[in-house]
């Protein structure tokens, strides 16, 4: 096959689809496929951590723990809602009509900037997280729960790492196409 | 006035464009689908914007381009072989040297893609630049690099 005939073969396709956007299908047609999907990402979390507060104060004795530790158990929770709205709002964030290489050094720039916040956050949370498990452990320093703690903060750094590196994985292959562009 | 009704009818106009995008950046057929839609959406937010200084069709063009390369996630399985395996066309009557086009394009980097989609419908390498933000001569020394590459695909050395 040539090119001429690659062109016209291409250019056929604007004759021969059908109309795309039947009017009764415009409030179809408007939404999303990965908010819909953030969407409902966003309620399950929400909804998972509001269940986590009232289960804990509820069945868990959360009243009785140091305050200090609960409100910042409390604050961290709200923060990771945030975060996850953030996501969403990034997700759906008009790209615009830039030329290709200024929208992408744009996207890289402000997903470089949301990683940094998530990859944080999560670290943060965590940390509060365990800090209020601990701080009413009693007998904290025998040997089997030091080994049970080290196991699960080992654990939690290995999943902290894979979503540095699902990060990283993100934002290296929009550099590359960046970097393509350059050449 | 900018309205659902003149945004449809430049978007009918310009259809191929979606099917065209997301044929040489999604592998499977519901992947194209959900593309399609991320595209119609991304034009939807950013028509106020659009001042009529480019034809419509060069303006679909960056929205969907910079929908498509500056998305990062990725909701499906990534094909590792894509060119070992039989494209699937969007429709069963679609003409076998536009599917072995396709499949030779999707063979290609990313940003190659962008070029030689916009070369295929005509666009000048001024216009190529201008989509894609870079000079036109950096255009032309791409492009012509791509149009290499594509011919090698289509024509493999027996």
């Amino acid at each position: 096959m040539n090119l001429e005939s690659a062109k016209q073969n291409w250019q056929q396709i604007d004759k021969d689809i059908p109309p795309l956007l039947p009017a009764d299908h415009l409030e179809v047609r408007w939404s999303h496929p990965a908010l819909r999907a953030l969407r409902r990402q966003l309620l399950f979390e929400g909804g998972c951590w509001s269940f986590f507060l009232i289960l804990f104060y509820s069945g868990l004795d959360g009243d009785q723990r140091p305050w200090g530790w609960t409100a910042a158990l409390g604050l961290s929770l709200v923060l990771l809602i945030l975060h996850a709205i953030v996501g969403y709002r990034l997700a759906g964030r008009p790209v615009g009509a830039m030329p290709l290489y200024q929208a992408m050094a744009e996207q890289i720039r402000t997903i470089r900037r949301y990683s940094w916040l998530s990859i944080g956050l999560r670290i943060l949370t965590l940390l509060i997280l365990f800090g209020f498990l601990l701080s009413y452990v009693p007998a904290l320093w025998n040997t089997p729960r030091l080994w049970a703690i080290g196991t699960i903060v080992v654990w939690t750094a290995v999943a902290l790492f894979i979503h540095y590196r699902l990060w990283r994985g993100r934002i290296n292959a929009l550099q590359t196409t960046l970097d393509e562009l350059k050449a | 006035m900018l309205s659902e009704e003149s945004f449809l009818q430049c978007l009918n106009r310009h259809r191929g464009i979606l099917l065209k995008v997301s044929r040489i950046y999604a592998d499977r057929p519901e992947d194209r689908r959900d593309l399609q839609q991320e595209i119609t959406y991304q034009l939807w937010k950013a028509y106020p914007t659009y001042r009529g200084d480019s034809p419509f069709s060069t303006w679909m063009y960056r929205v969907a381009l910079n929908t498509a390369l500056g998305g990062y996630r990725r909701r499906t399985l990534r094909l590792f072989f894509p060119d070992k395996l039989p494209d699937a066309p969007d429709t069963g009557t679609e003409d076998p040297s536009l599917t072995r086009l396709f499949a030779a394009i999707r063979q290609l980097p990313r940003s190659d893609r962008a070029l030689l989609a916009l070369y295929l419908d005509d666009l000048s390498l001024s216009e190529i630049g201008e989509v894609l933000g870079i000079t036109a001569n950096n255009a032309g020394v791409k492009l012509h690099r791509a149009k290499a590459k594509l011919k090698i695909i289509l024509n493999p050395p027996s």
